[in-house]
């Protein structure tokens, strides 16, 4: 049931997306809030979803983003 | 998001198996059942409800019914052992999804018992099913997740409800339900679970830096001290907050036992209070409004205030020496360019020659030289005199517009003052009415409102302590970022941190304006589809949903009259309100209403039937309707939306109902 995740991104109000999407920020974060919102819609009816794991592999790709650009 | 099918095998009513197709046609998007009280309109949701959630909110929760047999009496009667089995087709052009939960149940209706449960969920992938089973209720996560996707379950009863309760959603006391309804269903919720958990995360990446300089050390230190007193006072709010709400509660069911009492004076006393406490709830804000705009006054006539006697005192004595009563008069207006030119053209303007050496000219020429400083100040003093004269005139307006503002608030509050004491007169004539039961509900109710007022006062306090705290916090965290950049061995780390607490206030500035324009766009529609709905035009002017989710309906007098409107039309704001929730949630999913329009009587039925397809045309809508709704005004004036109609026949001697489709209508 992994395929799931493709249905879950057209679900976030568009209200929110929308809002994520044109919200002046750095790009690697944009990516990095984007990942966490569909998470969250994911597991939306679950009340204590296991979330660490997810985040700490969106924290270590985004921040990892951040040390490249920050050496260049 | 449609329902194509749902089949109905042995549930309750519904004996054997039925295959319904709804209508999936999107400019015909409705599908009506029709049927009598007792038919299964109701049963049909529950089927729904059961086979996506597993339970049945639209069950009534008495004893008998509960202790029923959720298989079909008759076939259980009859072969001892039966499979209740309800399945769902739902997707967006075609079925892509498909929902399945069966339940074996033997015995007898008297005395049955529940055997194996089964659940089916399947998704079409390209063109393939992918699907995953199971044998067992009690892990259904797969499931779970994928009717998730669609209409998850905290929100569903906002799709599917029975609109004969929905007027409850605005009696009084009932913000917290638009307030809750606004965040779950326009999906508030999920940044709020992103900041927490980030909120989490961050506190670990934190702990995760060791080995750093004392000075970092200490503001971590400061770090969690801070954070630790700001948690604790959030608990306590929360924990104020929960009171209030209970209190609250319990005050409003006081006033309903009193609102129902046998004897007249007390209803009506009763009724008086209500709407005192419903205009003191608009003065209060107008106060509170025009203490805004006083201050603001104030604000912006600081000059006039301090300066007045000082700019008063030199526009007079500017005044006394332009008139020459005051020593030393104001320079004459004279221009140098003037004298030069009279002194070039040796004429002055009274045609008298001004020859080289001459007294007239001599004396033309001594102004000159002491003009060349004074027709500076004269130009200065005129131009003052002049400005000063202005921001006089300006401070009298000032003071009539303060003296104005005062009034008014002075008058507001002479008039607080007044219904705050006609509600203590009222409560004083309750009490004084010798019967126990009623005295009692009073003190109660006094008990109540006094744990309400210590409950805001405290919050109020914590709430500021709380703000003062953030602020701290803030400020620390920027010193230790700036700290910890100085050492490369906690590089990682770092961008971790800053990372985590970037996006976190990235988070809060777009939750405060996403919540800002979800308010704006639920009550531009509400107020939309209410005034359309709405069959007494010109009855009401306004309807709002504050800044704190309060809904407030404006009668043409300018009152507020929330808790005066009828169950009819409480039900109409209801359905408004869900209509203009379903259009700005960011769910696509069907909607299904248990009478829609059962407390509506005659034109205003009509009016209704005619508008709210039109409102919810982007979702595939079904009513459960019984004759009384679906009359032949009404049909007519739904016609262009149906796509299909079916009829529910109950057989009471085979305890069944057949479901037909009316292919030319009912």
């Amino acid at each position: 049931m992994e395929g799931v995740v493709y249905m879950a991104k057209k679900e976030v109000n568009p209200v929110i997306w929308d809002e994520v999407e044109g919200y002046p920020m750095n790009e690697d974060v944009r990516a990095f809030l984007k990942e966490l919102l569909l998470f969250e819609r994911k597991h939306i009816s679950e009340k204590s979803p296991r979330y660490s794991e997810e985040y700490d592999k969106s924290i270590e790709k985004c921040s990892e983003k951040m040390e490249e650009s920050e050496s260049e | 998001m449609k329902i194509y099918k749902i089949e109905i095998e042995n549930y309750r009513q519904y004996r054997g198996k039925h295959t319904v197709e709804l209508s999936t046609d999107d400019a015909h998007n409705l599908t009506i059942f029709l049927g009598a009280m007792g038919a299964g309109k109701t049963n049909l949701l529950n089927a729904i409800n059961w086979c996506l959630y597993g339970d049945e909110p639209s069950l009534e929760k008495t004893e008998s019914e509960l202790q029923q047999c959720i298989a079909n009496e008759k076939e259980l009667e009859d072969k001892g052992r039966v499979v209740v089995r309800v399945g769902i087709w739902m997707g967006i052009d075609q079925p892509e999804y498909f929902f399945e939960k069966t339940i074996c149940i033997s015995g007898s209706p008297a005395h049955h018992e529940e055997r194996e449960k089964t659940w089916r969920a399947a998704y079409l992938e390209g063109s393939s099913w992918r699907t995953s089973s199971g044998l067992d209720w009690r892990d259904t996560t797969q499931f779970n997740n994928l009717v998730s996707d669609i209409l998850p379950e905290g929100i569903r009863s906002f799709f599917f409800f029975d609109g004969e309760r929905l007027d409850e959603f605005f009696r009084k006391g009932m913000e917290h339900e638009v307030r809750d309804a606004i965040i779950k269903v326009c999906q508030i919720e999920l940044l709020d679970r992103c900041t927490n958990h980030l909120t989490s995360k961050s506190k670990e990446v934190r702990k995760g830096i060791k080995g750093v300089s004392p000075e970092i050390k200490r503001i971590d230190e400061e770090i969690k001290t801070l954070t630790s007193s700001k948690e604790g006072l959030e608990k306590e709010i929360e924990d104020l907050n929960k009171r209030i709400t209970e209190a609250t509660k319990n005050k409003d069911d006081v006033n309903e036992k009193l609102r129902k009492w046998t004897t007249t004076d007390v209803q009506e006393l009763q009724r008086e209070r209500d709407e005192l406490e419903i205009e003191i709830e608009k003065l209060n804000k107008e106060i509170k409004n025009k203490e805004k705009e006083i201050r603001h006054h104030f604000a912006s006539g600081v000059i006039f205030i301090f300066g007045f006697d000082a700019l008063k005192n030199t526009h007079e004595m500017i005044d006394r020496r332009i008139k020459g009563v005051e020593q030393p008069p104001i320079p004459p207006d004279i221009k140098d360019k003037f004298l030069n030119d009279l002194l070039s053209r040796h004429r002055c303007i009274c045609t008298t020659e001004l020859r080289e050496g001459s007294p007239q000219r001599e004396a033309i020429e001594k102004l000159l030289k002491s003009v060349g400083s004074l027709s500076q100040i004269s130009d200065d003093a005129t131009e003052g005199y002049y400005k000063i004269a202005n921001i006089l005139e300006k401070s009298k307006k000032f003071k009539s517009e303060r003296d104005k503002l005062e009034k008014e608030y002075q008058e507001m509050s002479k008039e607080r003052v007044k219904k705050d004491q006609r509600l203590k007169e009222i409560s004083e004539r309750l009490k004084g009415i010798p019967i126990d039961e009623i005295q009692n509900l009073e003190s109660l109710r006094d008990d109540f409102e006094d744990k309400i007022r210590e409950c805001i006062a405290d919050r109020a306090q914590k709430d500021l302590i709380v703000s003062t705290i953030k602020e701290k916090i803030k400020i620390k965290n920027v010193e230790f970022r700036k700290e910890i950049k100085k050492d490369e061995k906690q590089k990682k780390l770092r961008l971790k941190l800053e990372l985590c607490e970037n996006s976190l206030e990235t988070l809060k500035e777009i939750k405060e304006k996403v919540v800002g324009e979800i308010r704006e766009k639920v009550e531009q529609k509400f107020e939309e589809y209410f005034f359309n709905m709405h069959w007494k035009r010109g009855a009401f002017r306004d309807v709002k949903i504050s800044d704190e989710y309060g809904t407030s309906v404006i009668n043409n007098l300018g009152s507020e009259c929330l808790g005066s409107i009828s169950a009819g039309e409480r039900q109409t704001l209801a359905l408004s309100f869900m209509a203009a929730l379903s259009s700005v949630s960011g769910f696509d999913a069907p909607i299904i209403i248990d009478t829609p329009l059962g407390r509506i009587s005659g034109v205003p039925k009509e009016k209704i039937a005619a508008s709210l397809p039109k409102y919810l045309e982007n979702s595939q809508l079904t009513f459960l309707m019984t004759d009384q709704e679906f009359t032949p005004a009404v049909r007519d004036n739904m016609k262009e939306r149906i796509g299909k109609e079916f009829e529910l026949q109950y057989d009471e001697e085979e305890i069944t109902t057949g479901i037909i489709e009316m292919k030319g209508g009912i």
